[in-house]
């Protein structure tokens, strides 16, 4: 699980660095798989209730012959720490395919979930993904996880099966098979959209940046490459880069390095743990740049640790607003609230959306195999979701989603630019 | 009442008898010289007495308590101290470190003294550092105080282990060879010091040798050992025991 | 310059913790010939213990820190009396007990994801206070670390020297067998070296607690730190342990300094290496280089 993406990108926590890299993980699985596994097989049951997926209104028009049933796939993680992910991506693909069903989005068809424990394992992920295709006749799986949907890629063109992800970070997921799409920015939009962010929005006159990353894993490499793209467009100079170790906790020598850099803005590729610690031993030597990074800012300990330093912290977010009034969004936010009794974010937002796009394919080509759903979706170049608006490249499969730019304001995240509309910047 | 009271005592290594039905008994104030060729059991008696062997049989008993099998230390600390046949000192100690610390009693023993009451424990310490070197000026070899004991010669080692016995307070003192491998000038100070000790401080001193006439000169009574118990008496008695020759047969070194 | 004085300054830190550490652990295995590794834990007990009383109880620091140090020392004595005291009795040897060492490391690591998940517990919030000189910049906290080290460290060693019970370690250390026969009884005096020890430990997981906070892994971690430290700092000799730790403290520092922080724990192990290798019985010992070799 170690060498993962790391990254920055929304989606950073469904790479789970902060929980599968470390040790001891192994010995909380047993104890919270029972508990979650039960509870993730009630709420199954629930979602499959043969009495949310019958049909129309008693008034419609008696249907000549019963809709044809479409099996979708998901592979996710129902046991251990990660269960909770497992469980927002089915509740959230379950009512979006209930709501399907019942509005009748794509007539003539009903959609079924059927899902799979990957528990958090690549191997377990590609023979999940095997079952699906073979014994469950699925012609579409959406899994979650960076490493895990990585290692299923070559298994999903072997198969001709399509596979989706609302989650996954890794810059090159849409382009390596023509079976895949991906609805969520990659952690290298995230980066463009912050880039811009620091050029058009905070007046910083061909800055100097630095950037601080974590280990040297091959998603790193691609985002630091990626800045270099950004530099040509937007201007400005790199004037450090600076790995460390997770390991590490003492960045002071680190940051005295970076701190005679004199850099204006620093990008952290990090996680959440190191980000407040970084925060703390900057403002202690004095080094007090602009810090922009990924929803990683978010990370539960960030302000809890860093609290004065955390100040300023910048970051990109996916445009999810919880307090636009859509009844579509308002009832997805309460039936999810009713069902996991957690509010649902950003992520549970794209999985719903996923969901949706998966009907919205098989309406378009007007039928459920493997192929007809991929040149469905294929064919949808925009799509508004409760998650926030998408565009997709039609060459890639890969998506765009709308962006805000938060920080961190008097403790508190807050939304500085709410909405930043999919757009490509250096292609 | 006798001081030290050793009764059939025995003990096997494996198949072989080493000691069988061991019995001596001592006074304060008097020595007692335990002789026997090489490999007779004289060691193994020390290790019984000092609690480093468990006998097999038998008992051992200091003024009428019984401390047979008891660990070491608690044989320490009910009054017996000993001396090693081979030299044993703490290498990384100093010379006068190497004394004070065969002087566990006090209030530093009790470890929250040290928090509690640091400036008693120092005078202590004080009172503790005199008394050593009291003691090494008696085997004199004061000028070792600060020397680190493993860089003393082995002579000056066994003098160190000698001075730390006397700081023990222990009333029974168990000699194994003490005078083996002493420069032979400090032999003859080291045989008044041991009488001292008997008849000046009234301790009680066995003195394990091979050397037949050392043991003869300085013992008030001596016990013959070879695996058992051949003679014991007064070393007048002993010496014009015709058994005594007997006792050594087939061994080379017996007078030398 | 300024960067290099400033460099130094942070070494010290990080090196008095380590030293700290090391100290603790080479009393112990000084004295008990074992490699501790769940000294680790009772570095980490301490500062989860000093949490749980900051964050649930709302003790001041100074109060919850105690309470940290005692549960360190209760720690290390509980470990020496449910695990090695018992393997001793089986007369088990050096590799069972680091084994059983190891072994307990990873229980307690998982016993602290289980019950309090991976997340860091820092006892402070925000950046710590700090002064000028010149254009170094210095934490009064770290200033703290040094002097309360150098405290500790000379007061261990006034102890070891100069009351008895510093001499009866020291005896069991120097000549276990021998100890037994001027009546020092060694399971009483091992028990005070896993309590000495183990204090020490403890007010090292405080000092880190506070400065960059603990997670479960660091146990280990800092366990592996601690016996570098012992080694190039030579076994047997304490001053050696504490010189050692901070050396390795000013290693990884300078490293990350100069070349990358990724090279921070790397360096410590290849500084351990070439002692083995050019200076077994590192910068301080004298006597223990032949074990050294036979040890690793
Ligand atoms: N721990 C032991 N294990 C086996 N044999 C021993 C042990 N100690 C002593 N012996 C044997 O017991 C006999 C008596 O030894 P020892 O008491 O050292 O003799 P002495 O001191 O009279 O020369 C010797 O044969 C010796 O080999
Ligand atoms: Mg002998």
């Amino acid at each position: 699980m170690d060498g993962v993406s790391v990254l920055a990108g929304r989606f950073k926590i469904f790479d789970c660095e902060g929980y599968m890299g470390k040790k001891g993980l192994r010995f909380r699985l047993p104890l919270l798989a029972l508990v979650i596994g039960i509870v993730s097989i009630l709420i199954a049951a629930c979602g499959s209730d043969p009495t949310a997926t019958s049909v129309p209104a008693t008034d419609a028009p008696v249907p000549t012959s019963p809709p044809q049933v479409v099996k979708v796939g998901t592979t996710v993680p129902l046991s251990g720490s990660l269960a909770n992910w497992g469980d927002l991506v089915n509740v959230s693909m379950e009512l979006a395919f209930e709501r399907a069903n019942s509005e009748n989005w794509a007539p003539g068809f009903t959609f079924e979930l059927v899902t799979e424990d990957h528990q958090g394992s690549a191997p377990v992920g590609i023979s999940a993904l095997r079952k699906l295709v073979t014994v469950d006749k699925v012609p579409v799986v959406s899994t979650i996880f960076t490493q895990i949907a990585l290692a299923q890629v070559p298994v999903a063109d072997d198969l001709g099966v399509v596979l989706v992800s609302s989650g996954v970070q890794h810059p090159d997921f849409g382009k390596l098979s023509q079976w895949t799409f991906r609805n969520a920015s990659n952690s290298a939009h995230n980066a463009d959209v912050l880039y811009r962010h620091v050029t058009e929005n905070l007046g910083l006159e061909n800055p100097r940046y630095a950037a601080i990353y974590h280990g040297g894993n091959d998603a790193v490499r691609i985002l630091l490459e990626r800045d270099k793209t950004l530099l040509a467009t937007f201007g400005g100079e790199m004037v450090a880069e600076e790995a460390y170790i997770p390991e590490e906790k003492d960045f002071r020598s680190l940051l005295t390095k970076l701190k005679s850099a004199n850099p204006d803005v620093v990008h952290l590729i990090t996680l959440g743990t190191e980000t407040a610690l970084m925060l703390n031993q900057a403002a202690e030597i004095g080094l007090t740049p602009k810090y922009f990074m990924t929803i990683t800012a978010e990370g539960a300990e960030v302000i809890k640790v860093a609290g004065s330093a955390a100040e300023g912290l910048i970051y990109a977010s996916p445009a999810f607003n919880p307090e636009n009034p859509d009844p579509e969004l308002q009832d997805f936010l309460r039936e999810y609230k009713a069902r996991i009794g957690k509010d649902a974010d950003g992520f549970a937002a794209a999985y719903y959306d996923g969901a949706k796009m998966i009907v919205e394919a098989v309406k378009r080509s007007g039928g459920a195999s493997s192929q007809e759903i991929a040149d469905g979706m294929r064919s949808i170049l925009t799509f508004e979701g409760i998650g926030g608006d998408y565009t997709f490249d039609p060459a890639t499969g890969d998506g765009w989603q709308s962006f805000q730019i938060k920080s961190v304001v008097d403790q508190q995240y807050k939304t500085v630019v709410p909405l930043i509309a999919p757009y490509d910047i250096a292609q | 009442m006798a001081t030290l009271e050793v009764q059939g005592v025995g003990k096997s290594f494996g198949g072989y008898t080493a000691l069988e039905d061991i019995g001596l008994s001592l006074d304060a104030g008097s020595i007692m010289g335990v002789i026997g060729p090489n490999g007779a059991g004289k060691s193994t008696l020390i290790n019984i007495i000092s609690g480093f062997l468990k006998p097999d049989t038998g008992t051992v008993k200091i003024n009428g308590k019984d401390i047979t099998g008891k660990a070491p230390y608690r044989v320490f600390k009910s009054g017996i101290a000993r001396t090693f046949q081979d030299s044993q000192v703490f290498g990384y100690m100093t010379g006068l470190e190497n004394v004070m610390v065969s002087a566990p009693w006090g209030i530093g023993v009790q470890e929250y003294n040290v928090l509690a009451r640091p400036f008693a424990v120092a005078r202590e310490e004080k009172q503790k550092r005199e008394e050593a070197m009291a003691h090494l000026a008696q085997v004199n070899i004061t000028d070792k105080a600060r020397s680190m004991a493993q860089a003393l010669s082995y002579g000056q080692q066994k003098l160190l282990e000698f001075a730390r016995m006397l700081n023990s307070r222990a009333n029974v003192f168990l000699l194994d060879e003490p005078m083996a491998g002493i420069h032979p000038d400090l032999v003859d100070g080291l045989k008044a010091l041991i009488v001292a000790m008997a008849k000046e401080h009234n301790k009680a001193v066995i003195l394990v040798e091979h050397n037949l006439k050392v043991v003869m000169e300085m013992s008030d009574y001596v016990t013959v050992i070879r695996n058992s118990v051949l003679l014991s008496g007064t070393p007048d008695a002993v010496s014009k025991d015709e058994r005594l020759a007997g006792a050594f047969l087939g061994v080379t070194d017996a007078t030398a | 310059m300024e960067t290099l004085a400033q460099f130094l300054v942070n070494g010290f830190a990080l090196g008095g913790v380590y030293a700290l550490l090391s100290l603790g652990f080479g009393v112990i295995y000084n004295t008990v010939r074992i490699f501790h590794v769940l000294h680790g834990a009772v570095f980490i007990t301490a500062g989860y213990i000093t949490w749980v009383f900051v964050e649930h109880t709302g003790l001041p620091l100074y109060a919850a820190g105690i309470i940290g140090v005692a549960g360190a020392t209760g720690a290390g004595m509980l470990i020496e009396l449910g695990v090695y005291r018992p393997l001793r009795k089986k007369a088990a040897g050096f590799l069972t007990a680091f084994l059983a060492s190891l072994a307990g490391m990873f229980f307690i690591e998982g016993f602290l994801v289980a019950v309090s998940s991976t997340d860091l517990k820092v006892l402070k919030q925000g950046p710590l206070s700090v002064f000028h000189l010149g254009d170094v910049v210095i934490a009064y906290f770290h200033i703290i670390i040094i002097v309360v080290v150098v405290l500790l460290f000379t007061a261990v060693t006034l102890f070891l020297r100069s009351t008895q019970w510093g001499r009866m370690i020291r005896a069991v250390a120097s000549n276990p067998e021998l100890a037994l026969s001027v009546g020092i009884n060694s399971n009483q005096v091992f028990l005070m070296v896993f309590a000495l020890g183990s204090s020490l430990a403890g007010i090292a997981g405080i000092f880190r607690a506070y400065d960059v906070g603990l997670e479960p892994v660091v146990g280990l971690q800092l366990a592996i730190i601690a016996s570098i430290g012992v080694i190039i700092g030579g076994i047997g000799s304490l001053p050696g342990a504490a010189l050692g730790g901070l050396t390795l403290g000013l290693a990884q520092t300078l490293v990350a300094f100069l070349l990358s922080g990724q090279w921070s724990q790397p360096v410590a192990i290849i500084i351990m290496l070439a002692f083995i290798v050019f200076r077994p019985y590192g910068l301080l010992g004298t006597r223990e280089h032949k074990e050294l070799r036979r040890l690793l």
